[in-house]
């Protein structure tokens, strides 16, 4: 039995012979297959549909001699619970993909230049700056232009971690709450404070570079 | 596009991966919306399948006092919404929780200060709402009970403009299960 493994992907990946070998896939699967289930009905939202995902997700997990399973390394840090609900996701998206072909929003190149354009104008509105003007002229045009890049430069001049947050906060619509769970933040307080202390510098960055404000 | 192994992302997640990855993933989480609805999807999923977590429930002033304030809430849902950010939708049910739906505060400029009205919706009947308000830090400015679904800030308390003030509602039903409307902010002009 390898150490660090839970023992059913132990004895499963030690490699022996039938009849063991497929009492150690089935041991494995009555372990694992309902996080797998849960998993895929989060991707598919179809009770059927799930269960012909998992019947992928096994097959791919089983193919190969458990390939895929062999690359969970013990010496890692993650759990296998964290792991392998990672692998059945993508699985079960891979599943879902075949079947109902590629979705929209799949990170053309045209649309992560949209997607900066909204946060940085996500951004702007928030923090109260030049209201971009409305309407059609090409001198409007030119004026929303510019903020949106002035604003783009801002955030890209955020440290990293500061910058995700901003996507969070107002690419990915996640409520506080849920930052505050996915970085570990001590409460919501704290997320709320980060976050007006970034947009606090966005600004200041602006106003440096000479956008003004509604009071300006 | 690369996108972030699973070994990585699994790390991640946990909040176990080696600092010298982190910009390198965060960097990457950045400019991925694929990566971060992963990152977002399987902490949901992990949260859920763990159940509801026993913590303590700490209402009204004690939870709330001091910067390093937080709450945490045993058996409710946060519906966080934010009259100064953008609206947001409610976050996941991560534990079996029952919510006080608010109703956007109501502000106004009367002569040389502002006064702000509290609304949120029914409960049930005969119930008492403890409503608390803090500062930006946290720190506790007021609080009060009430039968009522509104309150009017009192003239004691000076809200400032461009202030960031905290509010939370919290009650307990009649079959003792709490219920809260989480924290909510509350942005002066």
């Amino acid at each position: 039995m390898t150490p660090g493994l839970p023992s059913e992907l132990s004895f499963l990946l030690d490699g022996a012979p039938a009849p063991k070998s497929d009492q150690a896939w089935s041991g494995f699967l009555d372990r694992y297959s309902r996080l797998i289930i849960f998993t895929a009905r989060s991707v598919t939202h179809d009770r059927d549909e799930a269960m012909d995902a998992y019947v992928f997700v096994a097959e791919a997990l089983q193919r190969d001699d458990y390939r895929t399973l062999r690359a969970y390394s013990a010496d890692g840090t993650a759990s296998f619970t964290t792991w392998l609900t990672v692998v059945a996701r993508r699985l079960s998206i891979e599943y879902r993909r075949k079947r109902l072909g590629r979705s929209r929003g799949d990170g053309a190149p045209s649309e992560k230049l949209e997607m900066r354009r909204r946060l940085a104008y996500l951004v702007g509105s928030e923090i109260d700056m030049v209201t971009i003007p409305s309407g059609q002229s090409p001198e409007h045009d030119l004026l929303r232009g510019e903020l949106v890049d002035r604003l783009n430069v801002a955030l890209d001049r955020l440290p990293v971690a500061d910058r995700l947050l901003i996507v969070r906060r107002f690419e990915d619509e996640l409520s506080v709450r849920e930052i505050a769970n996915l970085t570990g933040s001590r409460s919501v307080y704290h997320v709320y404070r980060r976050l007006n202390s970034i947009l606090k510098t966005v600004r200041e960055d602006l106003e440096s570079g000479g956008v003004e404000g509604p009071h300006g | 596009m690369t996108h972030i192994p699973a070994e990585r992302m699994s790390e991640y997640v946990d909040g176990v991966l080696p600092p010298d990855q982190m910009t390198l993933v965060e960097t990457h989480l950045a400019e991925c919306l694929e990566c971060r609805t992963e990152v977002t999807e399987v902490s949901r999923l992990l949260s859920m399948r763990r159940g509801p977590r026993r913590r303590r429930t700490i209402l009204g002033l004690s939870a709330i006092a001091g910067a390093a304030l937080v709450i945490l809430v045993a058996t409710t849902v946060f519906n966080e919404s934010s009259p100064q950010l953008s609206p947001e939708r409610a976050g996941p049910a991560v534990e079996q929780l029952r919510t006080v739906r608010i109703a956007s505060p109501a502000l106004e400029r009367v002569e040389d200060r502002w006064t702000a009205r509290l609304r949120w919706e029914s409960e049930g009947p005969d119930l008492t709402y403890r409503v608390t308000l803090t500062d930006g830090s946290g720190q506790s400015l007021w609080t009060t009970q009430t039968t009522d679904t509104a309150v009017e800030i009192p003239e004691a308390v000076d809200l400032r403009s461009g202030g960031v003030y905290f509010w939370i509602i919290d009650v307990t039903l009649p079959s003792g299960e709490a219920a809260t409307s989480g924290v909510q902010q509350l942005q002066v002009p």
